[in-house]
């Protein structure tokens, strides 16, 4: 096991690839012996023609080909009947297929932007949620301001009425509030119970 | 088998980046021994691998391939990334937000069940509403992950009965769905 | 083998097997089982007043002693006496002191069903166990010596989680002291009925007076009438008894054959078994023994799991499955991840532990393999037919998750469990792949590829019938002719993927839960025959039975002995057989087409007419060519050039042929096939 022999190319179509004739010319030669008809094509005419030709020939041989070559233009082909819609350019020189990304330093690349991005998010998220605390803490503590306001002037009002109602026995007051500080408002009732069966 | 293209690996990072933190980077990173984790997708299936073993696994052909390394999840049709409760080693590995919950929590949630607050032991400081979580037993079991319902602070404030998150998979599932889980080839 | 991991939550609690059941058998059948209870407890209180309950270790009382030797003294004379002890030394961890433990398990008999309680009991205040009466004494006893045996072999951290086991494991325990206690009894009780069988001088009678008797009977047992299932066990035992000693026991004008017929005729009737699979069974064992077996076919196994050590430790997992209600214990102490459980209040399969992938449940016999196979971490691993995972789930925590673990089933449906389990117990250095494993030397593209291979082959089950009775029924003679040779092809592909030269492997681990020689020393012989550049090593399992050098008639190499054979009624897990190879020398680039290895596809090629050559024929005839062709191969191989072997054997073999071909195409012309023959042979000397 040697792990660190295995690397992976590093996005093997992204470079520009042989962008010349020639190269397809290459291409289609190599597909062509691939290919299943391989024997009848080949035979009459390839090996056979090359065999016989001397060397000084065979160069020439290995020319002829190259002007056999048409570009769209020169063949004039309509346009309309191409199998890519007009406007859309086939890049050429580039092979067909997806582009993959294995190499360490792209996919941090990838990784890092969509880190940022993440983090971006959550951090308004964050933000967002953080003034929506704070204003919800805004509103609570204006409606425990209200509700204390609300509650002194409920006791204002009581303690108006009482000192209403208890301003006869004045000096008798101060001795009764002590006594209800001291002992509680049981032992008031208890003090009551007794003053009215007394 | 194949390596993922910039989108496919984009939509499997920022699935990634919704549970993790910034350590997400260590699992692409080089390991010791010199060999480093990839993707690897198979019949729509994403996997994080050993770049060995990926070439390894090449000598597999593709209707035989069925599984290899850690499967994170799957395309679907649509071209969106579904993660599967198989990515949860390594979520749980590098989880930003952690939610443990009690052991009377612990079956509801397996069999299948959203977090209720009753149930939640600990949960991460400032989490935001909505953000993945990576859901712990009491003793740092990983179970699953889900979503958060509320942010921590709001879910402070919920009733015992109330959702603070949103189950996406738990480990049930093993058992559950374990027919569609996997591939089948 | 696993099982389906569905249907392992439902097994019932799992039974040691033990005597215990005999002693059952007899309590059915009316015989006195359990010992008179005063006896015991007076001896205890003869020994409370003598010495208190510090005097653990002093000698007992001697009427009880007595009994003690005595039972141990019979325990000798009994089939499988080295089994036994055996048997307990590696799972139940008594110590020396057997003896007393022998003798304080009497006296916990008296203590019947309540002593589960007693000795929780006796846990809280082992302190003040003094001034506790005298049925208590026996226990602190007991209690003393085991404290320290009962132990979890992983011992990292010992001393105070120790305690919470033992405390929570009584049960276990108890079972165990049950166990122990039922198997002296069982003794005593055979000991007994041989002494009054001897006495009686004509013997059983096995045969009726008239013989269409038998059949009557059988054919009532086929209707299934519970009296006469009653008389078929009885008469099995006797006829087994005979068997033991046929000289004195046998009725007169009868033979050794007609007895063994009639026995297996019994046991087809009373378990259920096909007839052709009964006399295969039955040729393994002695009769005595082959009816231990049968008998243990009838009793499940003990429900095992196995920890994975890549996400927790064994204690911490036992103390979680304790508290949530599970009685268990280590499987044995030849395994430090496996826990045997006694009984479990909770679905094992759906426990949080399980389903966070901190155990798999896995049968004992499927540890084995993989202990033999021991992967090393950074090895490349094989495993040829791998579902439902539990044996590559174990190579990959030995490997702790590093290295690389190739784990082939053919079935894509069993592969889909066997994926769930690698992903749920956080396995990473795993490939799952579908093939048939007899493509697999060309899959990888060529030969030597795997540092080790294990092979757990297909098999008929024979090992496993307590999982799936149907065996017994379903197998013919078909199937023990099509297995063996799928598995002589698979195991020909193993041993082709082996990479002799690593420095570490260059290990191959072939096994089945099967127990017929036909899958498991034949095959093995055969791959011997085959290639030359392979021989059998130690398994390095401790415990097992030695493989058969030669069965009915059949000779195969003494190398064989290495290979090992589990058994239910011997080792208490499913049949098994193992064998572990190593791989000497490279796989010759083949005879007939001389590709190099290089090249995979004609490696491949040449490799499938290798397997093409084996015969399909019946298992004399291969075994008769085995053993020549071994014969010579072996001379060959042990010249040390490893590398003509192949050359030089097959193109003898290839003479041979093109002589018998000349010759038949001679004969077709209407010429003499001898004329042609004698300037030949000339020629070639």
């Amino acid at each position: 096991m040697a792990p660190s022999k295995t690397r992976t190319i590093k996005n093997k179509h992204a470079g520009p690839k042989g962008s010349t004739g020639a190269a397809a010319k290459g291409g289609v030669k190599r597909s062509a012996t691939d290919g299943v008809s391989k024997p009848k094509s080949k035979k009459p005419k390839g090996p056979v023609v090359s065999q016989q030709v001397k060397e000084k020939n065979r160069a020439l041989l290995m020319k002829r080909p190259k002007k056999k070559t048409y570009t769209a233009e020169e063949l004039g082909i309509p346009t309309l009947n191409m199998i890519t819609p007009i406007g859309v350019e086939k890049p050429k020189g580039k092979k067909k297929g997806k582009v993959f990304v294995d190499d360490k330093e792209s996919m941090t690349t990838i990784l890092n932007l969509v880190q940022a991005e993440k983090e971006g998010h959550i951090e308004s998220k964050m933000i967002k949620a953080r003034q929506l605390e704070e204003i919800r803490e805004a509103r609570k503590v204006e409606a425990e301001k209200k509700a204390a306001e609300k509650k002194s002037m409920l006791e204002d009002t009581k303690e108006s009425l009482r000192k209403k109602r208890k301003r006869k026995n004045d000096g008798k007051e101060d001795n009764d509030t002590k006594s209800i500080s001291l002992t509680g408002t049981k032992a008031n009732k208890a003090s009551r119970k007794k003053v009215s069966f007394a | 088998m194949r390596p993922l293209t910039e989108e496919e690996t984009q939509a499997v990072f920022k699935k990634l980046a919704e549970y993790t933190g910034a350590s997400l980077k260590n699992i692409i990173a080089p390991q010791e021994d010199g060999d480093r984790n990839v993707f690897r997708l198979s019949q729509n299936r994403v996997y994080v691998v050993r770049l060995s073993m990926a070439n390894l696994a090449t000598s597999i052909a593709r209707d035989n391939l069925l599984s290899l390394g850690t499967c994170l999840g799957k395309f679907t049709k649509s071209g969106k990334f579904r993660i599967h409760i198989t990515a949860l080693p390594i979520l749980a590995e590098h989880a930003r937000h952690k939610l443990w919950i009690r052991p009377n929590g612990v079956m509801p949630f397996l069999y299948g069940g959203n977090i209720v607050k009753a149930h939640v032991g600990r949960f991460s400081e400032d989490c935001p509403e909505h953000q993945g979580l990576v859901v712990y037993t009491m003793d740092d079991v990983p179970l699953g992950f889900g979503v958060s319902a509320r942010s921590t602070a709001e879910s402070r404030r919920l009733d015992p009965t109330g959702v603070v998150c949103f189950r996406q998979a738990d480990c049930g599932e093993y058992l559950r769905d374990e027919d569609t889980l996997f591939q089948s080839g | 083998m696993g099982q389906g991991r569905r249907m392992k939550r439902k097994q019932g609690m799992p039974e040691a097997l033990s005597e215990e059941h005999f002693a059952n058998l007899k309590r059915k059948a009316g015989l006195p089982v359990e010992p008179p209870v005063e006896k015991a407890s007076l001896s205890n209180k003869k020994r409370k007043t003598a010495k208190g309950a510090a005097a653990a270790k002093k000698p007992e009382p001697a009427p009880k002693k007595s009994s003690a030797k005595k039972s141990n003294g019979k325990a000798k004379k009994l089939p499988e006496p080295e089994k036994d002890s055996e048997d307990e030394e590696m799972g139940d961890e008594f110590d020396l002191d057997q003896l007393e433990d022998d003798a304080s398990s009497d006296e916990d008999a008296s203590l019947g069903e309540k002593k589960k309680n007693i000795w929780s009991d006796e846990e809280k205040d082992s302190d003040d166990a003094e001034e506790d009466d005298s049925v208590f004494d026996s226990d602190d006893q007991e209690d003393g010596g085991k404290k320290g045996k009962f132990v979890f072999s992983d011992d990292e951290d010992e001393s105070d989680a120790e305690e919470k086991l033992t405390a929570a494991n009584i049960a276990g325990l108890s079972r165990k002291l049950d166990k122990k206690l039922a198997e002296d009894k069982a003794i005593t009780e055979t000991e007994m009925q041989e002494s009054a069988m001897q006495t009686n001088i004509d013997g059983p009678k096995i045969f009726g007076d008239e013989d269409d008797e038998d059949d009557e009977l059988a054919d009532k047992s086929k209707s299934l009438l519970a009296p006469d299932l009653q008389l078929l066990r009885q008469r099995i035992t006797d006829t087994i008894r005979v068997l033991d000693d046929f000289a004195n026991l046998a009725e007169d004008g009868r033979s050794r054959a007609e007895y063994t017929a009639q026995l297996l005729k019994d046991i087809c009737a009373y378990y259920g078994y096909s007839p052709y699979l009964a006399e295969k069974l039955f040729n393994l064992f002695t009769p005595r023994e082959a009816f231990a077996f049968f008998e243990a076919n009838e009793m499940p196994r003990p429900v095992v799991i196995r920890t994975n050590t890549l996400r927790t430790h064994r204690r911490d997992l036992a103390q979680a499955l304790i508290n949530r209600g599970v009685t268990l214990e280590p499987v044995g102490k030849w395994s430090k991840v496996g826990l045997q459980i006694f009984e479990a209040n909770v679905p094992l399969g759906a426990t949080p532990e399980y389903l966070a992938g901190h155990y798999i449940i896995q049968a004992a016999a499927s540890f084995l393999p993989v202990m033999a196979l021991s992967p090393q971490p950074n090895e490349r691993v094989l495993d040829m037919a791998s579902a439902p995972g539990g044996k590559t789930t174990y190579c990959s925590a030995m490997m702790n998750n590093t290295g690389i673990v190739f784990a082939n089933d053919p079935n894509k449906e069993r592969a889909k469990g066997l994926i769930g389990n690698v992903a749920r117990l956080g396995v990473r250095n795993v490939i799952v792949c579908s093939y048939d494993g007899r493509e697999f030397p060309r899959v990888m593209g060529g030969f030597d590829r795997f540092i080790r291979v294990l092979l757990d082959a297909p098999c008929s089950g024979t090992g496993v019938i307590s999982k799936d009775p149907s065996v017994k029924t379903n197998k013919d003679e078909k199937d023990f002719i099509s297995l063996p040779h799928m598995q002589k092809q698979l195991l020909l592909s193993a041993i082709d993927s082996v990479n002799h030269a690593s420095e570490t492997g260059g290990f191959l681990v072939y096994s089945t839960c099967s127990v017929t020689v036909e899958e498991n020393e034949s095959v093995v012989a055969y791959a011997l025959s085959r290639r030359p550049n392979v021989k059998l090593v130690d398994a390095g399992i401790p415990f097992g039975k030695e493989g058969f050098t030669s069965y009915m008639g059949k000779k195969f190499h003494p190398s064989l002995k290495l290979t090992r054979r589990f058994y239910p009624h011997a080792h208490n897990i499913d049949g098994f057989y193992v064998a572990k190879f190593q791989k000497i020398g490279p796989t010759a680039p083949n005879a007939i087409g001389a590709a190099g290895k290089k090249n995979g596809n004609a490696a491949a090629s040449g490799d499938e007419e290798v397997i093409d050559k084996t015969p399909i024929t019946t298992d004399e005839d291969t075994e008769v060519e085995d053993k020549s062709t071994k014969k010579k191969s072996k001379g060959t191989g042990n010249t040390g050039t490893e590398k003509s072997d192949f050359s030089a054997f097959d193109e003898d073999e290839d003479v041979k042929y093109m002589e018998k071909a000349k010759k038949n195409a001679m004969r077709r012309r209407g010429l003499d096939p001898k004329s042609l023959k004698k300037p030949k042979s000339q020629e070639k000397k």
